[in-house]
């Protein structure tokens, strides 16, 4: 146990946490979207950047959201993790309705059963690309870490690399350090907002490869954000957006 | 838009370290020149000249001249030894002839009843009156007979600045005007007169008069300085000037490392601007125009408000000090504001423009990445070098010696390269410990140990700071403490001396009854020292001006059954049974334990060996003595008896039955000393408080511009540590674990160097013994975590609300 860390851990979270599982378990939905609309201000006023959008998520699909720059992509996956909250509408996220939820309540029901993928990466600098991945089992206080950790990286190639220090890692390394350290923790859904946005073509195939992959492997939900329509080859579905609304769902 | 909040931030923090810095050197600058330039005036006070040549024959009028031609001020005192009638019993007297000007620096007190007020006064007495000493205060006006005349004594002196030597050694003063002395018919051939020529005005002046008057001095002429004044005045004069070259100097450190650390954060935020113009194909020549022109812009804004604020700061000191000097404060010119907005200037842009020249040589892209940017061996040195030359610029301004600025500049050096390096290798270790896990304690030193944190450089940049704050508030607690300690509650205020064997005991009875407290009596009586281990002093050749006054000071012998208050033995044994000697004396005159030194009384001789070296407090105000002699040596010899006494205000009408019992005892009163040196005590304390706010200001900016440009940074981090499950305590321990061993390992290092350090300045230069301080590391450490924590979380507290949307926009 780390002499900085304070002993008891909350009970109630556990409790929490225990029926999330047991819900999202019984739904057959893993995300309701309905009728969400977000609006922000602007300098010229009130400037609606996603308007009356819904559609459902199921167990282990794998959703590809497209559309061109400003179109609303990432304001739309934001709401549906529950990074942000809607103006209208609302996101039930793993059985719980996120709209009467505030920040700590929505950051529970995220906790072990969300994984996130970014543009740029976000890895803990200064950390080994093990100890990146550590960090989400130990937060959700998971028993052997350390080998969960190891099977994961190599899972995503870089048992090799275990105890390097991120920043030496080249791009596409340090995205596989995020998937793992996103797989992690065996989410039911992984979000990733253009996680090839970063890198070469090459490499940014590879690592959507690798997210498919992994999806197939552990039937987690996939909603993935991108500019590139080839992605959307072993997608089970996708939504194409125009100004801030859903212009096509299709389903493959 | 974000990008521009901390951007500002950065540019506000440079202005304010800037207007800091240059407020500390202005004030500073300001208040030790007129500190120092008013304890040279004190300094002064104790010759009531800037020099003084004594000769025991009439100067030549040529010397009184050569000070004129240079532009001096003169005068010229007679001193000699005479007998006065009182009721009809001859009384030794030390008589003084003063000319017009007298005294040159200083003033003298007088008051006209024993038990009245003193007044100052710039001149001595007129021609036809006398002032008299308050050992012989029952013949105030009354008319008394000198030589040939008869002269009024009208007041009572109450103190005379260069009365010097020994307090209770002195036959009782009389004053009169030079222009009676003629007519009085003492000074014939033989008369032992001492004759001195004082002399005052500009430094630069005075010190050319003595180099021209040095060659002409015959024997029996001596150029005299403090070393012949009052030892204990001198001491706290001493004491107080280094004291205050110490603090001036850390206080810039601290303002260079608030500056050093402003201005390399607003670089790292500029870069992202210059990279920006650099895309749009602009010239280096124009970017660092431009840049050069907002420093300067900085700068120009800083100067009003850094010089008023420093300006400012010196008043209530000043108001205060010239209280209790009773003097106002000379004045100091403008360069004190030069200085302080020349370095102002020169801190700003040697510690900028080599990060800017830098952000210059990076590619755009490289920038706008964050990439660590890893320098090459020649741009490191190259800006390495250019901080050294600016912090070695700055310390030749302050220091003015290029000895002292070396000195200091390799101190600095040696802290600066050393403590980050430490602390990486610390952090390292404890990591090294946490291979297993990683939540809390390796997350937490891996943030430190991240580039883009600078957390060595600024836990360094902290640990200096609070180790000089630390040094000062140390140095300046201990040296008030040696003060105080000398100067108990009931710090006596007159000497008894002049006691006859018979009535050393009825008196100490009488005092007693009378409810006053006083010293152990002790007995008294005039030796020279005639011989060491054989050898005649007069044919030993010593190297100092000291010695030479031992070989020709009467000494005052005791003895004593226990070791005296506040004497302390260093070597040897108490109860052997020989001479007690005092350090000083036995260092000035190289006695060592087992020398046999030979001591004459009237013409007889006696002898013994040294037996114990003695350390003395000299500033105590107790009856002190170079040497002590075994009891049975001295108790046949001729002596008086003398002690110390508290009487309180209240307790005055003690002293008229007292002189009636007791006639032939006489009172010294040296509450007026007292109170001199206790005003010097008091000022340097009080301008420590305020050296020691400037320096705790400084470090919060240090801390503040540190934060400042972490903040984003551990913004982006919470967010990440929330989207990785993290709950809100998780979140908020993250943090605080993160300032607590910051503030733990400042702490340490703070508190570890200034008790190095504390010990060896105490040791070196203000001969004070260190003693190890539990309280002091309780206090770093205390102060540095809380003070870190607490800004810290303060600072941060809405990076707690920041929404992780911004991992996914950024
Ligand atoms: N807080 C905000 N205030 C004002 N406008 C905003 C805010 N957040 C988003 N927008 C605007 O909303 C629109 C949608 O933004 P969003 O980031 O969702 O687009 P996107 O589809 O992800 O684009 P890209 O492909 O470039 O990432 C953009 O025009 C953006 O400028
Ligand atoms: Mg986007």
């Amino acid at each position: 146990m780390s002499i900085l860390e304070l002993p008891a851990r909350v009970a109630v979270e556990t409790k929490l946490v225990i029926e999330i599982v047991s819900k999202s378990k019984k739904m057959d939905d893993c995300i309701v979207v309905s009728n969400l609309t977000k609006t922000v201000q602007a300098p010229e006023g009130p400037l609606t950047i996603l308007q009356d959008v819904g559609f459902n998520v199921k167990p282990g699909e794998a959703l590809v959201i497209t559309g061109e720059s400003g179109s609303g992509k990432t304001t739309l996956l934001g709401l549906m993790a529950g990074l942000d909250i809607a103006t209208q509408g609302e996101v039930v996220l793993l059985g719980e309705n996120l709209s009467n939820k505030n920040e700590e309540q929505r950051a529970a029901i995220r906790k072990g059963h969300v994984g996130f993928v970014f543009q740029s990466f976000h890895l803990v600098t200064g950390a080994t690309a093990l100890q990146n991945v550590m960090l989400p089992l130990e937060l959700s206080g998971q028993q052997n870490v350390l080998l969960l950790a190891e099977q994961v990286l190599s899972s995503v190639g870089l048992g090799h690399r275990l105890n390097t220090p991120v920043e030496h890692l080249s791009g596409g390394e340090q995205q596989r350090v995020a998937i793992a350290r996103a797989y992690a923790v065996e989410p039911a859904i992984l979000f990733a907002d253009e996680p090839t946005g970063n890198l070469d073509t090459r490499t940014g195939l590879q690592i959507s490869e690798l997210l498919f992959d992994l999806r197939d492997q552990a039937g987690t939900a996939l909603i993935l954000v991108t500019h590139e329509e080839r992605l959307t080859e072993r997608a089970e579905r996708q939504i194409k957006m125009s100004q801030g609304r859903i212009t096509d769902n299709i389903s493959f | 838009m974000n990008n521009f909040i901390p951007r500002i931030h950065a540019w506000w923090l440079l202005w304010l370290s800037v207007v800091i810095t240059i407020s500390i050197v202005a004030a500073s600058q300001l208040f030790t020149q007129r500190i120092s330039l008013l304890l040279d005036h004190q300094a002064a006070e104790l010759l009531a000249a800037d020099l003084l040549i004594s000769s025991s024959d009439k100067l030549p009028p040529g010397f009184q001249q050569l000070a004129q031609q240079h532009g001096l001020t003169t005068a010229t005192t007679v001193s000699l030894r005479t007998a006065i009638f009182i009721d009809d019993e001859a009384q030794l007297i030390e008589l003084k002839a003063v000319s017009e000007n007298y005294p040159l620096r200083g003033t003298l007190e007088r008051k006209y009843s024993l038990l009245g007020e003193s007044t100052k006064i710039e001149q001595g007495p007129q021609p036809g009156e006398i002032w008299i000493d308050s050992k012989i205060a029952a013949q105030l006006h009354k008319n008394i007979e000198l030589g040939l005349i008869n002269l009024k004594a009208s007041w009572i002196i109450s103190y005379e600045p260069d009365r010097g030597g020994s307090l209770f050694n002195m036959a009782p003063r009389i004053l009169m005007s030079q222009q009676n002395l003629q007519s009085t018919g003492l000074l014939v051939a033989g008369s032992r007169a001492k004759y001195h020529l004082l002399v005052a005005g500009e430094q630069h002046a005075v010190d050319q008069f003595a180099l021209s008057i040095r060659p002409l001095l015959e024997d029996g002429q001596r150029l005299q300085t403090l070393e012949n004044a009052r030892p204990e005045m001198r001491n706290a004069l001493d004491k107080t000037r280094k004291f205050f070259a110490l603090s001036i100097v850390l206080t810039l450190v601290i303002a260079m490392i608030a500056i050093a650390i402003t201005a390399r954060y607003s670089a790292s935020k500029e870069s992202i601007k210059v990279a920006v113009m650099r895309t749009f194909g602009i010239s280096s020549k124009r970017l660092i125009t431009f840049y050069l022109s907002q420093l300067l812009k900085v700068w120009l804004w800083a100067i009003p408000a850094g010089l008023l604020l420093g300006y400012l700061a010196q008043f209530p000191l000043q108001w205060t000090l010239g209280l209790w000097f009773g003097t106002r404060l000379p004045e100091t010119g403008y360069w004190p504001y030069v200085v302080a907005s020349l370095i102002g200037l020169i801190s700003l842009i040697g510690f900028s423009l080599p990060h800017v020249l830098n952000v210059l040589e990076t590619p755009p892209m490289q920038v706008f990445r964050q990439i660590n940017q890893r320098l090459s061996r020649v741009k490191s040195v190259f800006l390495l070098s250019s901080s050294l030359i600016t912090l070695f610029v700055v310390l030749m301004l302050i220091v003015n010696e290029l000895q002292m600025a070396g000195l200091l500049f390799v101190v600095i050096l040696l802290f600066a390269a050393f403590i980050p390096l430490v602390l990486k290798l610390i952090l390292k270790l404890l990591m090294s410990f946490n291979r297993k896990q990683f939540w809390l304690n390796a997350y937490v030193l891996s943030r430190l140990l991240s580039g883009q944190r600078n957390a060595l450089f600024v836990m360094s940049g902290f640990s200096l700071t609070l180790l000089s704050v630390l040094l000062i508030s140390q140095v300046k607690d201990q040296l008030l403490q040696d003060w105080e300690m000398q100067l108990p509650q009931d710090k006596p205020n007159f000497f008894l001396v002049n006691i006859p064997t018979a009535e050393a005991k009825p008196l100490a009875r009488f005092l007693h009854s009378e409810k006053v407290s006083t010293s152990v009596a002790y007995a008294m009586v005039r030796t020279r020292l005639s011989a060491i281990n054989g050898v005649d002093v007069k044919s030993i050749q010593f190297e100092s001006e000291r010695s030479n006054h031992f070989k020709n000071h009467v000494f005052n012998m005791s003895f004593s059954d226990e070791v005296p208050a506040d004497n302390q033995i260093i070597e040897g044994d108490w109860s052997a049974g020989g001479f007690s000697v005092e350090q000083g004396m036995a260092q000035t005159l190289n006695i060592k334990l087992g020398d046999v030194l030979q001591f004459s009384v009237q013409g007889a001789l006696f002898e013994a060996v040294v037996s114990n070296i003695r350390t003395v407090v000299w500033e105590n105000f107790q009856p002190n003595f170079y040497v002590l002699a075994p009891r049975q040596l001295l108790e046949s010899q001729p002596q008086t008896w003398l002690m110390s006494a508290f009487i309180d205000q209240h307790q005055k009408t003690v002293l008229k039955p007292l002189l009636q019992q007791f006639p032939t005892v006489t009172l010294l009163d040296i509450s007026e000393l007292m109170r001199r040196i206790k005003g010097i005590i008091h000022s340097a304390s009080l301008a420590l408080e305020f050296f020691f706010i400037f320096a705790t200001l400084s470090a919060i900016i240090v801390l503040l511009s540190a934060l400042n440009t972490t903040n984003r940074q551990r913004e982006m981090e919470i967010a990440l540590l929330q989207v990785v499950g993290a709950n809100r305590r998780q979140k908020l321990l993250s943090q605080l674990a993160e300032f607590i061993l910051m503030g733990i390992l400042v702490g340490v290092f703070a508190a570890l160097f200034a008790s190095l350090t504390g010990w060896i300045v105490g040791n070196m230069f203000f001969d004070l013994s260190y003693t190890f301080s539990i309280g002091l590391w309780v206090i770093s450490l205390m102060s540095s975590i809380v003070l870190i924590t607490t800004m810290g979380t303060l600072f941060i507290r809405r990076s707690f609300s920041i929404s992780p949307m911004r991992l996914l926009r950024s």
